[in-house]
This record gives structure tokens, C-alpha cells and sequence, in this order.
């Protein structure tokens, strides 16, 4: 009886327990991306240089080198052919979109339900010549949308030009949303250059920081003959950065492309999140260039105690097979760009003898040197990838380096055999 | 019928003897004071659950006690008010999993939104007083009930946690996806964003086990959430709600 009185005591004590059993029924989707996106082709070698060009995208991981997954910060998807190729039929478009989420092909204005696997006019026929088409995919939940456009387009010839491939920093401009510089290379005749660095991802620890306060940076005078150069700084990247233990974010600057969306996820994501080198049709034989380097006062280690040692700069160039032996893509990324096994040229600064007086621009001379001997043939079918990378701290990768440790980059060639 | 009368006095006589015996024991004054020391168990939680969080995987008590004593006055032989002061030490450590949670996070002046995916670990501990004025009501000779505001001021507050197995969407669901692992989870610590006080309702039974001893059990459901309205990083009101249980001594 008295166990009886006080049960509703225990009662009360368990229904406030239990609130935390009232899970709501799920909500709807509210995510609406292009996750995996491909071209069925009957003979794709004629067509592209690679079968895995027909997917769009980046491959999911390392160890999953045929699964490509569509980069959500990507709105526009587009298949590069081989130089000389022409698409005029219309071809089969596969498109997997966010479970829930519908798919729209907009035609004449208006968005039609897309069935995935129909054939679509996506004809390219030389430079600047090919059809493209857009998308509207909507979340399940109805309330979000994204636009994408999608396109075959055809690269221009391969061509070396006689003095090298010069590399000038100076077509530069501010991201859209006037964040960040981004570079581009100005001459739509020549292999184009893809510049990236890790500007987006310092925007996310540091959203506060002026384009002039990011670690990669457009300098508009001053440059060796007297314009505009690349500046690269070791920077602290806040409370974001320490609660991700990612406590500075080194200037950097290379060929290939920055996926954000791992920029943050620990130090293997912050290596794999660097992906270096683009096909390239011309054997680079040297890189030459000019530099001014200062190391900033205090190097540390990841957790930010000081380390014994001071802060150098890097500057390297690598030429890899892009292929493994099944015929997978192969990207090298910040794990394995100076360790892998694809690695057939390699170029790069000697840090005992890194000019640190910050003081003068100072020249630089790499030749690569070759493990393997590559043939003219497969150079030309796009079977290797070249990456260049700049560095204002070695061990940025490992956020280990000195903030304030400054690299100026300038007036680079790429010189190539053919 | 004389009889029917009879028995129903001496029902009434004796319900009065009880009323007394186990009434405050300070006949000339209606006064007295209540020393309780009991146990807490509760969460600082959203209300209604939101559909955004999809299961709780964890959850456990820290800390959960709380000391105090109230002053009572009876006016009546079944109305009072009862005035107190009690110290509380409670907290809990909670893993949920999250769908498409809205939240954003302010540090340095510097800032980070989006809808995380994941899982999300929280610990929070708060010690501090709280301040209860309640009316009472003696349904029984051995029951009261008492109901009334509260308002508590917290002299040490924690409320931190990681996010990890997920990702962000940066902005909105259309955003980069921002990806984050268990073994790198992004950590915060929102202590410094507590208010320092929140009110709410407190819903309080006592038993009367013996004429000094009481057993007590009751809620604390607080109204105002432990965050500033203008503290967007977590996006609903987070109410405080801790039930307790314990012994009593009356003077």
C-alpha cells in the first residue's frame, strides 16, 4: 500500500526519462545533389582517352578507385574527350540523384521529369563548340533545389609552346562570393592549367578573414618584373582550427584540385583532400622559377608546441602514371604525391640550400628526375598526370610548420621535352 | 440512522486527529522547516523532440543530487506556502543521432553553419540554487502536493560535445559537404553561452512516512531555455527538466 502512495513519484521520475524514447516519425530528405553521373558509350576509347573519363567526378576513396562520386560543390559536370574527338549523336546520360529527390531536364524553359539512362543531345565538336544541358534536381521535402548543367567539351590540341609553359600568376580574380582569390590560366589554345589550393578550406575555420589575410594571395605589384605574384603564408586558423586539431594552414598553391569536403575530416582527410596533377600530354624535363622565402619565428607540431627546428618552403614538381593496372583512375594525393609507386619525374627544391633571407626574389632550377623511362605515345594518350606544388611550410600537410612563414612565387616555366 | 451520524463523526473525528498528527508540527505557529537532501535524474532537452534527432543511443546520469530546505506556513488546514532554497549538483551525457540538424557555431568572430548528419555527443553539468515559492495543498493527512515557480541561478555550468560520423552541409542542404569522422570528431563547448539563471514550474508530492520523516519526489520543469534566445548555434530551446527523489526531516 505505502510502495502503492509513492508510486507516483517514480512514475513521475520515469516519464521525464522517457521523453527521450518520443523519437518523431523521420523527416523527409532535404538534400538534393547529383551524387553519380555517367555516359554510356559503345566504344568510349575512341571517344575519350580513359573508360573511367565516361563517369563524372572524383573517386570516392583510394581504395575504391572505380566508385566516382560527383563532388557536392560542383554545379557544373563536364566530359573532356580526347582533343580530336567529335560527339554528334545524341548519348545515354546516367544520373543518380539523393534518395527522395526527383530530377528535371529543363527544355524550352520548362522542367520534364528525367529518366535516367535516356539518350540526351550532348554533341561537341571542337573548342567552345558543344551543346549543353540543364538540370533541376528537388529534395524530397520540397523545399530545396539545385541547378546543374552538364556537357561533352573538347580540349585543344596539345601544343608546346617553344619557350615553355610560363606561368605568371597574373590572371587572378576573387571568388563569387568575394571571399578568395582563385587563379586561371588566361590562353584557351594551350593545355588549361587547373590552379587550386587550400583557400576554401581555411574560409570555413576562418569565414572572418579578408582575401588578403587567407594563406594563398594575389600580389598585384612587386613581382619580378614588377607585376603581380603569388604569396603564400603560414597561417594560425583559430578556435575552428584547434577544435579540429588543425591549428595552422600553410600557403599553398598546385596543380589539381582541393576537396573541401574532406579538408576537415582529421589529418587523412586533410592529405587526401589535395589532389594533385592533371593529364598532361608533354614530358616536363625542368621547372624553373623564381622565389623569395622567409620563415616565420617559431615552427610547431600539431599540437602546437614549439618545435626545434625552423621552417622551410617547398617547391616540387611530379609526373605520374595515372592508370593502375586494372585501368582505374589514379590521383596522388597529399598521403603519397613524393611516395607512390606511379611516380616517374620528380623535381624538387633542396632545403639545405632554400634561400631564407626573404630579402631578394631568388631563381630556381629543378630538373625532374626520371625512375622511368615514359614513351612519346603514352605521354600523348593522356596516360600521365603532372602536378607542381608551391608551399610556404614543408610539413604544412601535417600542420606542422611556423606561422608568418612566407613563400613569393613567380615568373615559373615548365619546361617540356615535347 | 442515529448510528449512520454517529459512525460518520467519529469518521470525521478521527480523519480531524489525523489531520493533526501528522500536521506541521508546530501547532501554535502552522510553521516549520523542511530539510531535504534526495536524488536527481533529468536532462536538458529540446521539447517536443524534433524530428532532426533520429534516436538517443546514450544516455546517463552525472552528478545528481540536490540539498536544501524549505520554510512553510499552513493557513489553512489544507492550503500553505512553502518558500526554499535548494542546492542542486546535475547533469547527464547524452549520444544521439541526428538527420539534417540545423547549427551553426560562433567562435572569435568567426562562423561556421550548416545541417549536420551524425552523430552528436553531449555532456552538460550544472551546479547552482534553486528558488522555489509554492503553494500547498494536503490532499490527505500524509499527502501534499505543492506547485509553484522557480527561478535557478547556476554558479558552474558545462555543456560541451563533438559531432563525428556525419557531415555538415555548409549553409543549408545545398551546401559543400563538409565530412567528419569518428576518429576526428569537431569538438565544442558552449559553457560560456549559459544563462546564468532560467525559471520554471516545480511539481513537488510529500509523504509523510513518519511524524518527522518525509519521503519527497517532484519535477522540476524549467520554461526558459538554458540558452540566450539570440544563440542560434543551437537552434531549439533547450529546457532544463530534472525529476528528484529523497528524504525529508520537518521541524
Amino acid at each position: 500500500m505505502k510502495f502503492y502512495k509513492t508510486f507516483p513519484l517514480f512514475a513521475l521520475a520515469l516519464a521525464t526519462l522517457t521523453l527521450h524514447g518520443c523519437i518523431a516519425d523521420e523527416p523527409a530528405n532535404a538534400e538534393c545533389d547529383i551524387e553519380r553521373c555517367w555516359i554510356h558509350l559503345d566504344q568510349p576509347e575512341t571517344i575519350f582517352y580513359h573508360d573511367y573519363d565516361t563517369l563524372a567526378g572524383e573517386p570516392v576513396s583510394v581504395d575504391r578507385p572505380a566508385d566516382k562520386i560527383v563532388p557536392t560543390s560542383l554545379d557544373s559536370i563536364v566530359f573532356t574527350t580526347r582533343w580530336n574527338a567529335t560527339v554528334s549523336q545524341p548519348v545515354p546520360l546516367y544520373i543518380e540523384v539523393t534518395p527522395g529527390a526527383k530530377l528535371y531536364i529543363i527544355e524550352n524553359g520548362r522542367e520534364v521529369p528525367f529518366t535516367s539512362g535516356t539518350a540526351v543531345d550532348l554533341h561537341a565538336t571542337a573548342i567552345d563548340e558543344h551543346a549543353e544541358q540543364h538540370f533541376v534536381v528537388r529534395s524530397e521535402d520540397g523545399k530545396w533545389n539545385r541547378h546543374y548543367r552538364i556537357s561533352i567539351q573538347v580540349p585543344p590540341m596539345p601544343s608546346y609552346p617553344p619557350e615553355g609553359f610560363e606561368l605568371k600568376f597574373d590572371s587572378y580574380a576573387l571568388n563569387s562570393a568575394g571571399q578568395y582569390y582563385v587563379w586561371t590560366e588566361s590562353n584557351p589554345f594551350l593545355t588549361e592549367i587547373q590552379w587550386a589550393n587550400g583557400n576554401p578550406g581555411f574560409r570555413m575555420s576562418k569565414s572572418s578573414a579578408k582575401p588578403e589575410e587567407y594563406p594563398t594571395v594575389a600580389v598585384d605589384e612587386g613581382g619580378v618584373d614588377g607585376g603581380p605574384y603569388l604569396k603564400l603564408t603560414t597561417r594560425d586558423t583559430g578556435g575552428f582550427g584547434r577544435m579540429v586539431n588543425m591549428r595552422i594552414a600553410a600557403g599553398n598553391h598546385f596543380i589539381g584540385s582541393f576537396d573541401v569536403g574532406q579538408a576537415l575530416n582529421g589529418q587523412a582527410g586533410a592529405l587526401a583532400a589535395t589532389r594533385f596533377g592533371q593529364p598532361f600530354a608533354h614530358k616536363p624535363i625542368r621547372l624553373r622559377g623564381f622565389y623569395r622565402f622567409k620563415p616565420g619565428p617559431t615552427k610547431q607540431d600539431r599540437q602546437g608546441n614549439p618545435m626545434d627546428e625552423a621552417d622551410v618552403c617547398d617547391i616540387y614538381c611530379v609526373f605520374y602514371r595515372n592508370t593502375d593496372a586494372a585501368g582505374n583512375q589514379v590521383q596522388l594525393d597529399g598521403a603519397n604525391i613524393l611516395t607512390s609507386e606511379n611516380i616517374v619525374g620528380l623535381a624538387r627544391l633542396n632545403h639545405d640550400e632554400v634561400d631564407t633571407s626573404g630579402q631578394t626574389w631568388v631563381p630556381f632550377d629543378l630538373p625532374l628526375v626520371y625512375t622511368t623511362e615514359v614513351t612519346e605515345a603514352d605521354v600523348k594518350e593522356n596516360h600521365y598526370s603532372m602536378t607542381m606544388c608551391f608551399s610556404s611550410s614543408i610539413d604544412g600537410a601535417y600542420f606542422r610548420g611556423a606561422v608568418d612563414s612566407e613563400l613569393h612565387i613567380d615568373n615559373v616555366t615548365l619546361e617540356c621535352e615535347y | 440512522m442515529c448510528v449512520a451520524l454517529m459512525a460518520s463523526a467519529t469518521a470525521a473525528a478521527q480523519t480531524e486527529d489525523k489531520y493533526e498528527l501528522w500536521g506541521p508540527t508546530s501547532r501554535d505557529t502552522q510553521s516549520g522547516v523542511i530539510i531535504r537532501a534526495g536524488y536527481v535524474i533529468g536532462g536538458t532537452t529540446p521539447l517536443p523532440l524534433p524530428a532532426e534527432i533520429r534516436s538517443i543511443n546514450e544516455f546517463k546520469p552525472l552528478g545528481g543530487i540536490t540539498l536544501g530546505a524549505d520554510a512553510y506556513h499552513m493557513f489553512s488546514r489544507h492550503w500553505g506556502l512553502q518558500l526554499g532554497w535548494h542546492f542542486f549538483y546535475e547533469g547527464f551525457h547524452t549520444g544521439a543521432d541526428v538527420k539534417n540538424y540545423r547549427m551553426g557555431i560562433t567562435k572569435d568572430g568567426n562562423y561556421l553553419e550548416g545541417n549536420f548528419t551524425g552523430t552528436d555527443i553531449t555532456d552538460t553539468k550544472m551546479f547552482g540554487a534553486t528558488i522555489p515559492l509554492t503553494a500547498t495543498y494536503r490532499i490527505s493527512p500524509r499527502w501534499n502536493v505543492s506547485a509553484g515557480p522557480f527561478v535557478s541561478i547556476l554558479y558552474h555550468k558545462t555543456f560541451e560535445g563533438e559531432v563525428y560520423d556525419g557531415y555538415l552541409r555548409e549553409g543549408d542542404p545545398t551546401g559543400q559537404k563538409v565530412e567528419m569522422t569518428r576518429d576526428n570528431p569537431a569538438t565544442y563547448d558552449f559553457s560560456d553561452n549559459m544563462l546564468n539563471c532560467y525559471w520554471g514550474l516545480q511539481l513537488l508530492f510529500d509523504w509523510k512516512a513518519m511524524r518527522h520523516m518525509n519521503v519527497f519526489g517532484g519535477v522540476d520543469w524549467a520554461c526558459s531555455g538554458v540558452f540566450p534566445g539570440d544563440f542560434e548555434t543551437v537552434e531549439f530551446k533547450m529546457f532544463p527538466i530534472y525529476a528528484k527523489l529523497g528524504l525529508a526531516y520537518r521541524y
